[in-house]
Parts: C-alpha cells; sequence; structure tokens
C-alpha cells in the first residue's frame, strides 16, 4: 500500500490524500481548498481563470499531478497508472470539498447523504463556481464565433443557454440509501472497492461528517476526516437528551461507533486529524456551555438578538432554538439558511423539526433583488407556510425575534429601524478568524457593530485587535486529552497525522508508529 | 490558591476595563449596578469574564446574590478554596 499526503499534511485544512494498492488501483480521500496556500495568489477579486483553470492551479502547484480531472476542463495527461475507484468527501467544509468541481465526472464521489444535502445547498444557493460545481453543463472548446470574437482558442468556454452542450452527470455512492432529487448517477458502494469498505458518520460540527475504513492490500486503512468526541460526562449527556431528545442523542454518539468498529481492523493504519493539538487551551467548552451562556444573554435583553453561527452546524441551530423558545422568542434564519434546513430535513428524517420546534422558526424577507435556486424555492415555500417575515415586524416586536445573521447577511439589517438596532445583541457563535482576511474582515464587521451601538459577545475589540472569546462556541475538533485516549484505546498499528501544525505530538506519544513522509509505502 | 487579593486584583482590572471605570472607583463595596453602572447584559459579560478568569462556574441562582464587587470576589474565593 501507498499512502501520498497531496496536500493537508502540515497545515490546517486542504486535504487530499491518494491510497494506491499493490494493483495501481486507488482512491481518493478528500479534495479540499488549502485556503492559506490560496491566499498567497489569490483574493476575493483576484482568481484562476475559469476558461484556464486546471491550467493555472497545476501551474502554482494548487493541485496535484494526476489523471483525476474533467475533460472539459483540461485535456492533458500525466505519467500515472493509477484507476481512481472513488473519491471519498469527509465531510462538506470547503477546506475538505472546496476544488471537488474539477474531479473527472466518471470517478465517484462517495459519501454520506447529509454531506451531499450540505453541498447542494452551498452548491445551489451560491453564484455557479467551477470549483464546487457538482452538476448542470460543462463547458466547451471555443467554436469559430468565438475565434471570430478574439476568443484564444486554447480557452475552455461557458455553455450558456446552449441546449446541445453536455450534462455534467456525477456519479454519487453513500453508505445508505438516499432520495435524490438531481440528476446524478447512483453508484452502489459495494461496487466501488474490490475489498471490504465502510463508511461511518463521526460527530463534527457540520451534519453528515464521516469517516472510512477500506481494506488495501493486506492491511486496514481509516481516516478520521474532522471529529469530536460526543458528551464526556452525565451532565453533558443529560443536556443532550433533555435539549434536543434521545434521537439526536445518537448525532453525538457518532464518533465513538466509528472507532468502535475499528477495534478488530488489524494491522490497522489510522490517518488521524491533529488540529487542536498545538492548542494551549483551558477551557473546553460543550454544546451546553454554549446553550447556557446563550441562555444568560437571552435573560438579560429585552432588545433584537443578532446570532451568528452556520446553519450547517445543526445541533447550534437547535441549541439556539431551544434557546428561543425557553425565551418566547421567533428564531429568524435568512431564506439560504432556510434552504440548508430544508435540505437536511430532506436527507435525514432525524433532523426534522418537530411541529413545536417549527412554530418557533421564521424566514426573514431581505431586500434582495435575486435569489438563487434552492435560495428562491426556500423563500417562496416560507411564504407558502405563512413564516415569511419582514423587517417591519422586526421593528415592531424586536424582543420576540431573534436573527441568525453573519458578516454577509448584515447589509439587510439595514433595513432594520435605527432605534432596534440601538443596543441589540450580537453573538459570535462561531470559529474564530484564522487568515488574515478574516481578520480584516471581522474588524469592517465591528465598525458595523459600533456603527449601530449593537453590543457584542463572543467577540470584543482590545487595543486594535480583535479578540475572539469562546463562551458561545464548542470546538469541533477533538481536544488533544480526547485524542489521546481515543488512540490509546485504539492502538493503531501505524499512525499517519494530517491536518496538524504539530506532528510532533504524536511522535511523543507513539514514537516509531507515527509515518511523517509525504509518500509512505506500507 | 490565589488570595483574596490576587482576586481582587483581576477582578478589579476586569470590572475597569469591562465597564469602562477608573480602577479606583473598583472597591470592595462598590455596588455594581448602583455604582459602577452596569446593566444586565454588562454583568452577563462580567460573570464570562470572571468563569474564564478564575476557572470556576457561577450558578445562575447565586448571581442574584452578587450585588457588590466584594460579593465577587468572596464567591470566587469560596469556589477556589
Amino acid at each position: 500500500m501507498r499512502i501520498e499526503i497531496l496536500d493537508g499534511h502540515r497545515n490546517i485544512g486542504g486535504n487530499k490524500i491518494r491510497v494506491v494498492d499493490s494493483e495501481n488501483d486507488g482512491f481518493l480521500l478528500d479534495f479540499g481548498l488549502n485556503f492559506s496556500r490560496w491566499g498567497e495568489f489569490f483574493e476575493e477579486f483576484l482568481n484562476p481563470r475559469t476558461g484556464k483553470i486546471l491550467h493555472d492551479l497545476l501551474k502554482l502547484e494548487m493541485v496535484p499531478r494526476l489523471n483525476i480531472y474533467r475533460d472539459d476542463l483540461f485535456d492533458g495527461k500525466f505519467e500515472d497508472p493509477v484507476n481512481h475507484a472513488f473519491l471519498f468527501l469527509s465531510h462538506a467544509h470547503a477546506d475538505h470539498t472546496g476544488m471537488v468541481g474539477l474531479i473527472d465526472e466518471k470517478i465517484p464521489l462517495l459519501m454520506t447523504g447529509e454531506t451531499f444535502a450540505v453541498m447542494r445547498a452551498s452548491v445551489y444557493t451560491s453564484n455557479s463556481n467551477v470549483l464546487t460545481q457538482l452538476g448542470g453543463k460543462k463547458r466547451r472548446r471555443v467554436s469559430d464565433k468565438d475565434l471570430e470574437n478574439g476568443i484564444r482558442e486554447d480557452l475552455t468556454v461557458s455553455p450558456g443557454n446552449s441546449k446541445s452542450a453536455e450534462r455534467l452527470t456525477r456519479r454519487v455512492s453513500f453508505p445508505k440509501e438516499v432520495e435524490l432529487n438531481d440528476d446524478s448517477t447512483v453508484v452502489d458502494m459495494n461496487s466501488l472497492w474490490k475489498n471490504e469498505l465502510f463508511v461511518e458518520p463521526v460527530y463534527h460540527s457540520v451534519i453528515g461528517a464521516a469517516g472510512l475504513a477500506a481494506r488495501v492490500d493486506d492491511l486496514w486503512l481509516a481516516y478520521t476526516g474532522d471529529f469530536r468526541t460526543g458528551p464526556e460526562t452525565a451532565e453533558e449527556e443529560r443536556y443532550w437528551l433533555d435539549t434536543l431528545g434521545e434521537k439526536r442523542l445518537a448525532l453525538s454518539l457518532r464518533t465513538s461507533r466509528f472507532f468502535e468498529n475499528l477495534k478488530d481492523k488489524r494491522p490497522l493504519v489510522l490517518i488521524v486529524e491533529g488540529t487542536r493539538v498545538t492548542r494551549e487551551e483551558n477551557v473546553e467548552n460543550t454544546e451546553k456551555d454554549v446553550f447556557e451562556n446563550a441562555m444568560r444573554v437571552f435573560r438579560g435583553t429585552k432588545n433584537l438578538i443578532l446570532v451568528d453561527f452556520p446553519i450547517r452546524h445543526l445541533e447550534r441551530l437547535f441549541t439556539f432554538l431551544k434557546v428561543c423558545m425557553e425565551n418566547d422568542r421567533r428564531l429568524v434564519l435568512m431564506p439560504k439558511d432556510y434552504a440548508y434546513l430544508l435540505e437536511m430535513e430532506r436527507v435525514e428524517p432525524l433532523w426534522k423539526l418537530t411541529d413545536e420546534e417549527r412554530s418557533f422558526v421564521r424566514v426573514y424577507h431581505p431586500g434582495k433583488v435575486t435569489y438563487i435556486n434552492l435560495e428562491k424555492d426556500a423563500l417562496l415555500r416560507a411564504r407558502e407556510e405563512g413564516i415569511l417575515l419582514s423587517p417591519e415586524e422586526i421593528n415592531l416586536h424586536p424582543e420576540k425575534h431573534t436573527m441568525v445573521a453573519g458578516y454577509w447577511d448584515f447589509p439587510h439589517i439595514l433595513d432594520l429601524d435605527e432605534r432596534v438596532l440601538n443596543g441589540a445583541v450580537y453573538i459570535h457563535s462561531t470559529s474564530e478568524a484564522y487568515t488574515e482576511e478574516q481578520e480584516i474582515d471581522a474588524r469592517r464587521f465591528m465598525n458595523w457593530l459600533r456603527y449601530f451601538n449593537i453590543v457584542p459577545f463572543g467577540i470584543r475589540e482590545v487595543n486594535g485587535n480583535i479578540v475572539f472569546t469562546k463562551e458561545f462556541h464548542a470546538s469541533g475538533h477533538v481536544s488533544p486529552q480526547g485524542l489521546e485516549k481515543i488512540l490509546n484505546e485504539l492502538n493503531p498499528d501505524y499512525i499517519v497525522p494530517v491536518h496538524t501544525l504539530n506532528p510532533g505530538w504524536f511522535v511523543e506519544r507513539w514514537d516509531e508508529r507515527v509515518l511523517l513522509e509525504n509518500v509512505i509505502v506500507l | 490558591m490565589a488570595s483574596r487579593e490576587e482576586i481582587f486584583s483581576k477582578v478589579k482590572s476586569i470590572i475597569s476595563e469591562k465597564l469602562g471605570v477608573d480602577e479606583s472607583q473598583v472597591t470592595e463595596e462598590a455596588k455594581l449596578i448602583d455604582d459602577l453602572g452596569a446593566d444586565s447584559l454588562d454583568l452577563v459579560d462580567l460573570v464570562m469574564d470572571f468563569e474564564s478568569e478564575f476557572g470556576v462556574k457561577v450558578d445562575d441562582a447565586d448571581l442574584e446574590k452578587i450585588s457588590t464587587v466584594g460579593d465577587i470576589v468572596s464567591y470566587i474565593e469560596k469556589k477556589l478554596g
């Protein structure tokens, strides 16, 4: 077996890993966007050229030189004899799936149905982007007419509204049956790999996260993706049970089931994430802490509350919905977020809101002219359901509402009265800024809060620096203590740390069992 | 274990920064709302800061009993003890 860490080895994100057996059959583990590398060359208004996107990314060494790309984007061939059986997508975060659009549509995408739902919701509520394209039309070569119009012949162009354009039909595969509502083709997971293969969900900050295990030659190989552990105390488990219910408690227990399934798999090579092993943290927040701190803030104000968290972080949605219910407030989602919720409910009935929960959900009617695909569907559905809320209704009763609104949504608050915004509360309940751009965004965001005298929680400015406090966020990644316990109990034969800045942490504990090379041959 | 003076010193610094008052105003006898001008949200924010700084959990029921800076110092001292 050969393990090639193509990206995401000594950095956080951008995972691209290939596993190849002795017969040159192989598979890929994630195909994410490496934000730090991307930021070295590109920013919001400086991007690779869509008409030569793979040429550009290959030249900048942002994607590996493998025969895995869509033929409408790239017609080159590399000296690489590997047959790619599938690409496993561990979870729908861009640093793991953000370049999946480039992949040859004939290579099946293996993931949970929830991950597919979140990816679809993300793609179909945003402007089209080749990097994340899941379906639609393939690009085409330039025509004579294009040449006449001065377009260079080595570029590819958008097919526009052409009815003759070739469809981009993805092959997708799931560990359990999923009802599709797009034109992807489903491939039986059992047919993907010549040996044993299983995908088991893990608990992470996005619904649908999963790990994979496959038999490769005479070894078992397992890949965790990103994960955190579930409730570690009886008190925390009680919180889940009381707040979210028995069925949803299962969400938090997914990680332990994944590792339980690996116990009898020997010899075992474990590719494992180590995001937090560098961080010095004296506080280990849980979802229960987030709930309790949010309750304090909600009880402390009669003003409008704005909460910032990604809706695909489903237990956070449940947490704030519950807090709203306890405080007789309606949770107001943007149409785009409502689209996410509908997609997730469609794929996994377990996540469906109860009638009581649903009665506390509203959808904001933003001052937008253009709605994209699923976002438009969600808006129209909210109108049909009678839960579409105008800014005026929030102005009338700010004490009855909590808006889910982040940085990109803030222009929409300009429709609210200044009196309502003055003294309103903003709760930052998501991760901190990691990149320089995000820090600039955060600084800009503080201007909004200051201008309207909105009281921030979870984020503050100290001597001109933005500080993210942790009261409203529980990390989606396993703690160093949790990881050490898991690895000691599992006792894998080989450990391959990825998604970490501190591989030495693993070497200190498991020494010669830790494999650090970019290419590992076993 | 931190002494009462050490706890008071940290509490004073947090209150001063959070409420924008001079440290000399933050005496053990000073009332958070009446003397230092804290509102209900300031209290929530302060409590979370104390929890983070001292690694203690402030029970919501106990919060109602806290009126002065000295009450906070005593509460933290007891929790740490």
